[in-house]
């Protein structure tokens, strides 16, 4: 083998080193991909444009660039900012000098206070980490951005050189909440309009209220009809209700219970109650229920409950066929 | 007795039932990808007979065994130990880089210059 290298020429050792300088400049230059040529010779050149090729194939297997990893932090959306342990800004990525409108060069050195106020970077090394805390990112032209931030200890070779935080514009996931508040806001207005829809209670003299129950009465529904209704009674100072039934659908025994609690709470406060528009099937349910009918005024129509309620106001008493 | 040899593109696999040692020899000039190492591991698996023995590797003439390659033949724990004998300025970076990447890999691995000594160190993993 000794032999072979003693054959080699000056001018081919000058060119075999060059080659193998090649390679050495691509390493250092992260290219992995660069191979030395080998001769058939298998001499100490080849030995070691061998071992350069290997040393790249193995760093290319084990080795991350610091350009890769840049470019993964500049990637990402979020704002990152790293410290050191003074505080004092080392690293911004794009997305924040985007969102803040500082260069980087502006920011690098800077105590962290500039950017992120919020965040006491003493704090965060004592703890070791803060997550979920909001916070604002302050711009170059004097306005803040509302971002949730999340920071820990930054930690080199086993020893905690700073803090990392990353922090996530809430601009948008604050307009979408205050659309879902706005939202909420309208469906409550509608549900209340539905409310007073639901309960249309009519005065049709001082003291004299009607109100005619329309369509299908759950347990929810006869709970806010007789909520309005002793609101209304109160607030009107009424002496008589009209209650009529005339247009309620789909009546059983929680219906008929449902009418008989509204009776019952407006006597309780001390007015009068006329139930009108019972139909059979009605009147049916009540006599099966086995319901004290004895302190119930009853009309059949609402036109003749309205005829008697002003008649009697005009006669001052008061008259009707008590069931 | 299995006495086959086989020969691919890359070298050839004998097992040597004398010494008891499975033996694979990287032909001149050889340039190993991940397929000619799946191709010899084949061999030596089916020469051995499925059993575990110690594997002398002599790359002395091999050109190349690429880093795929390499890490294929650190992932087979078939053999209870490995000798391999580097005697050229190539088959020596081959060797001490493999050495220097999985020498620590939990299988006896050890590079020699002579034949001899590594058949005598070879000798003492076997059962």
């Amino acid at each position: 083998m000794a032999e072979d290298v003693h054959q080699v020429t000056e001018i081919d050792v000058e060119r075999r080193l060059e080659e193998l300088q090649e390679v050495i400049f691509a390493l250092v230059a992260f290219n992995y991909q660069a191979k030395a040529p080998l001769s058939d010779r298998n001499d100490i050149f080849d030995g070691m444009a061998a071992g350069l090729n290997m040393l790249g194939e193995e760093l290319a297997a084990s080795t991350i660039s610091k350009k890769y990893v840049l470019s993964i932090l500049q990637s990402i959306k979020d704002f990152i900012v790293v410290t050191d342990s003074s505080g004092a800004i080392t690293m911004v990525n794009d997305a924040l000098c985007e969102a803040s409108g500082y260069e980087e060069e502006e920011l690098v050195g800077k105590p962290l206070g500039q950017i992120l106020p919020g965040i006491s970077v003493a704090a965060v090394i004592e703890a070791r980490t803060a997550s979920g805390e909001e916070s604002y990112l302050t711009q170059k032209g004097g306005g803040a951005l509302l971002v949730a931030t999340t920071a820990s200890v930054f930690v080199e070779r086993g020893q905690v050189t700073g803090i990392v935080c990353v922090a996530r514009d809430l601009t948008q996931a604050k307009r979408a909440e205050e659309e879902r508040l706005a939202l909420r806001d309208a469906v409550n207005k509608q549900a209340i309009l539905l409310d007073e829809l639901l309960t249309p209670i009519i005065p049709i003299a001082d003291d004299v209220l009607i109100l005619p129950i329309i369509g299908s009465l759950s347990d929810d529904r006869a709970r806010r009809v007789t909520e309005a209704l002793l609101q209304a009674v109160v607030s009107r100072r009424a002496r008589l209700v009209l209650l009529d039934i005339t247009g309620l659908r789909g009546i059983d025994a929680t219906v008929v219970q449902g009418i008989l609690r509204a009776v019952e709470a407006v006597k309780l406060i001390g007015a009068d109650i006329v139930l009108t528009g019972i139909r059979p099937e009605v009147a049916a349910l009540m006599v099966t229920f086995d319901i004290n009918l004895d302190r119930l005024v009853t009309y059949g129509t609402l036109q003749a409950a309205i005829q008697s309620a002003l008649g009697l106001r005009s006669r001052g008493s008061r008259s009707g066929r008590s069931a | 007795m299995n006495t086959e040899r086989r020969t691919t593109k890359t070298g050839t696999t004998w097992m040597d039932h004398e010494l008891g040692i499975l033996r694979f020899e990287y032909a001149p000039g050889s340039v190993c990808k991940l397929p000619d190492a799946k191709e010899n591991i084949k061999h030596q698996l089916e020469v051995s007979g499925g059993k575990t023995v110690p594997i002398l590797v002599d790359v002395t003439k091999a050109k190349e065994v690429d880093g795929e390659s390499r890490a294929y033949y650190a992932s087979i724990k078939t053999f209870s130990a490995m000798a391999l004998v580097i005697a050229s300025p190539i088959g020596r970076v081959i060797g001490n880089i493999f050495f220097a990447v999985y020498g620590t890999r939990g299988l006896p691995t050890k590079l020699f210059t002579s034949e001899a000594d590594a058949i005598q160190w070879l000798k003492t993993f076997i059962k």
